[in-house]
């Protein structure tokens, strides 16, 4: 009995590279990789009792931050050893104040955008932006006014 | 655990089996008989029994609303109750898991079992789909502790 | 009615049902799919109509429409073998008047399906009695989990109910091995059959331990997560329920897929066959006594195994498929240690073969559990039991999917129906196996392994088969907005395990179980546990324990 090359073990997830971006949550057929939302902070949790080893997280990690070993002993005794936490501070909307993103996914995503961009726009939750945009359409059409607070 | 350490050694050399499937794919039950033949290799002899004579309870499957009733009347007559729940239905349910027919695996079922007074000396997961033989005799081992866990809870921060 | 092509047969079938159901009949011809609306008055005379033509029965879907139409559809499919058309007959039924008569005494095969829909969807049958199939009997009436309006947060109440469990006498429920894996190792079913003067003269049968709600999962999921939720309806043919998913998704959808891919796709269900199989011989040998044919198998079954791993990555589930094509390519570099580990395979099991059919506990098979012809084509039965019996059905012949289409293989046929030719047909259907996969292997074409640019249909109904180590498995969907709507699997031990009664009768307590085995039952696949209740007059039925079974005399 032995283990090839091949052989579809355990994903494991970099801290370091992971930006929070939920794609692994998203695609995960079984659902052992969940998200938690707590007051500033976000856990994206990987349940090992309920993975199928079907890799589709690593083939859609867009920041390669997850890697496949061929490992396959987790018998445990002890209900909490088939988690792995990984904790990511969030921001909050500067307009309403609202917990809405992970903080490295914004810097993330500064580093990805040419210098001229309105950095403003990103700490912004995409309800807000989306009623300041008609906002502004409102007014430039007349229908609204501005509100000078 | 109700048993002492010179009673596990015991076990060690000869070990009674009680095998239930709760509704699982049959993919973990193939590997579980291919285990035993390993095990055989290495001069332990296991043999599959009925409750009252078991050692240990081998569980797959998601524990199917339907076959919840059979698991609860035979754990109650097993003597040492020593469970080892196997692959990922068993463990959390799997895929099954948010089902309206599956209680979503052992760990849920424990739960009702606590709430009608039976319980448990131990219990080993072992998570797979299918699970490896080896890690079934890994599970093995850590219930009769001659082994530590193989995982450990780990947390990071991002 | 010229886009039939060189359906002559078909052409005469439509006009004589069309003439039958009168000026406004509504017929609708989609590709090899032919749709007839029938009011439910005209259902049992067209059924006849069809019957006549020697159309086969497939399966029976019922389809909740109360959100969008205000109504229920329920769906009759047959399949003529000649020229190859789904015939699919759509009774519609209102939310407020859900009956409809029985087939079940024109369809043998339909009678646990109507019985299912009882179940699930809350259709009451005319003309029949539907106790519980797939329920438990403590279940709740009124509450039925197919139906759109159930949502899945009803387990809870369900889990305050499991205090009633303690007083159906579960102790007195015994648990049989059955199962193509191992005798002891038991899947949950239980057998009681009643003997006269030590013969079967019936089946009394519980199940559906392992009903799942497979069909309600899906419609939650994504279409590309379901392919692997199929993967797991069973985990000895998981891979043709896979196959035959993506298979119905692209055929709904129109998806062209590569050469590629459909012989990667070839070579792994060749593998599952063969994994299937020897698991299947090994276990048979072992409960006809003979211990030494158990072991050898076993080993050849591991280097399969081994065969497996290095192809897709895990030794089971493989987890390669999605609509479109597979997710991982095969290893150039490894195809020539495939085919040496192919060709040790088949001179190991050529020497064991030959030495286990001259062994005397093999001759003991000869004409136990007889299904004659006649008996198995009114079902109908499907895969090696229905070849066995002289019915010359395989879908990767007569209708070719994947690469099929590009090898050339014998399908065995038997005429005695017994548990020696069931035996004969799967050690043949081995060898063709093994000289496939050596053809596959070397012959697999260059180019891409999944489509690109494809866009998802909705509203398509798409009907597709795929030959499992256990016969005929059909998929059925029907495609939503962006999800799937509806999802039907029939697979192939529901066919066979209801022609069980009539293999049984007669046989005595020791030839009971080889029957049993013989039909290579897959209990994952069926979901569901049958109850034949049988109780005639003046019988003493006798539930016989566990070790009386496997006692050899």
């Amino acid at each position: 009995m032995f283990v090839t090359e091949e052989f579809r073990g355990r994903p494991l997830v970099d801290p370091e590279k992971c930006v929070g971006c939920g794609s692994c949550i998203l695609v995960c057929p079984a659902g052992a990789r969940r998200l938690i939302q707590e007051e500033d902070r976000y856990i994206l949790r990987y349940f090992i009792g309920q993975c199928i080893f079907c890799w589709r997280c690593v083939e859609i990690c867009p920041e390669k931050a997850i890697s496949g070993t061929t490992e396959f002993f987790f018998a445990t005794d002890n209900w909490e050893d088939l988690f792995i936490d990984i904790k990511h501070k969030t921001v909050k909307c500067s307009y309403c104040g609202k917990t809405f993103v992970p903080q490295k996914l914004i810097i993330n995503t500064k580093n990805k955008l040419p210098s001229e961009f309105d950095f403003d726009r990103l700490d912004i939750c995409p309800d807000c932006k989306k009623n300041i945009g008609a906002l502004k359409i409102s007014i430039s059409r007349g229908i609204a006014y501005e509100d000078r607070k | 655990m109700r048993t002492e350490n010179n009673k596990t050694k015991s076990l060690q050399k000869q070990c009674n089996i009680f095998h239930v499937n709760t509704g699982s794919c049959n993919g973990c039950d193939i590997e579980v008989l291919d285990a035993i033949t390993i095990w055989s290799a290495e001069n332990v002899e296991v043999k599959f029994v009925e409750p009252q004579n078991a050692h240990v309870a081998i569980i797959t499957g998601p524990m199917t609303v339907k076959a919840f009733k059979f698991v609860l009347e035979a754990i109650k007559k097993m003597p040492m109750r020593l469970i080892i729940a196997v692959g990922a239905c068993a463990v959390g349910g799997g895929i099954w898991r948010s089902s309206y027919s599956t209680l979503g695996g052992f760990h849920e079922a424990l739960k009702l079992l606590n709430e009608q007074g039976i319980k448990i000396d131990k219990v080993v997961y072992v998570p797979g789909c299918p699970v490896r033989p080896e890690s079934v005799i890994r599970g093995f081992k850590i219930l009769f502790n001659e082994e530590r866990p193989s995982i450990k809870y780990q947390s990071f921060e991002a | 009615m010229d886009m039939l092509g060189s359906g002559q047969i078909t052409f005469k079938l439509i006009n004589n049902i069309s003439e039958k159901i009168g000026k406004n009949s509504n017929i609708i011809i989609n590709g090899k799919n032919i749709f007839i609306y029938v009011n439910k008055k005209m259902l049992r005379d067209i059924i006849s109509i069809l019957i006549n033509y020697n159309a086969i029965p497939i399966t029976m879907v019922a389809y909740d429409k109360s959100f969008d139409l205000g109504k229920f559809q329920l769906y009759y499919i047959f399949f003529l073998n000649k020229e190859k058309y789904f015939i699919i007959l759509i009774v519609e039924i209102n939310y407020n008047d859900l009956k409809v008569s029985s087939v079940a005494d024109l369809i043998k095969g339909f009678d646990w399906h109507e019985r299912e829909i009882h179940d699930l969807m809350g259709i009451e049958f005319e003309g029949r009695v539907t106790p519980r199939l797939i329920l438990p009997n403590e279940y709740p009436h009124g509450i039925y989990p197919l139906r759109k309006e159930f949502s899945e947060n009803f387990k809870i109440l369900l889990q305050k109910n499991i205090d009633n469990y303690k007083e159906t006498g579960a102790e007195k429920i015994m648990i049989v091995p059955i199962g193509p894996y191992h005798p002891e190792l038991l899947e949950p079913i239980r057998f009681e059959l009643c003997l006269k003067n030590d013969v079967v003269v019936d089946v009394y049968h519980e199940g559906f331990m392992a009903h799942r709600g497979i069909e309600k999962i899906s419609e939650r999921l994504n279409y590309d997560k379901v392919s692997f939720l199929a993967e797991r309806i069973c985990g000895i043919c998981g891979f043709c329920h896979s196959v035959c998913y993506c298979q119905a998704v692209e055929d709904a959808c129109m998806i062209e897929v590569p050469e590629r891919a459909r012989f990667i796709r070839s070579i792994l269900l060749e593998v599952e066959r063969l994994e299937s199989h020897f698991l299947w011989l090994a276990d048979f040998f072992h409960l006809c006594g003979y211990d030494k044919g158990f072991l050898e198998i076993f080993k050849i079954r591991e280097k399969i195994m081994i065969l497996a791993e290095l192809l897709s990555g895990s030794r089971k589930t493989y987890g390669l498929n999605l609509p479109g094509g597979v997710r991982k390519d095969l290893n150039p570099d490894k195809v020539k240690k495939f085919l040496e580990i192919i060709n040790e395979v088949e001179e190991e099991y050529k020497k064991i073969i030959v030495e286990s059919l001259a062994r005397p506990e093999i001759d003991l098979l000869k004409g136990s559990g007889i299904l004659p012809y006649s008996e198995a084509n009114s079902y109908p039965v499907v895969g090696p039991v229905a070849r066995a019996s002289g019915i010359n059905r395989d879908v990767r012949k007569d209708d070719p999917y994947a690469a099929y289409q590009n090898v050339s293989f014998k399908v065995p046929i038997y005429t005695e129906g017994d548990n020696m030719a069931r035996m004969m047909v799967r050690i043949e259907e081995i060898y063709e196996s093994i000289n496939m996969l050596k053809y596959f292997l070397d012959n697999v074409p260059q180019g891409p392994i999944m489509a690109e640019n494809w866009e998802w249909v909705p509203n398509k109904i798409s009907i597709k088969r795929v030959e499992a180590p256990r016969g005929e498995n059909v998929h059925f969907i029907s495609t939503g907005i962006t999800k799937l709507d509806r999802w039907k699997v029939r697979a192939p031990t529901y066919a066979n395990i209801q022609a069980l009664p009539v293999m049984l009768k007669g046989e005595n307590i020791k030839n009971a179980l080889l029957t049993i085995m013989s039909i290579d039952p897959c209990i994952a696949c069926t979901e569901r546990v049958t109850i034949l209740n049988f109780t005639g007059n003046g019988f003493k039925v006798s539930t016989i324990p566990f070790d009386a079974l496997t006692r050899r005399g």
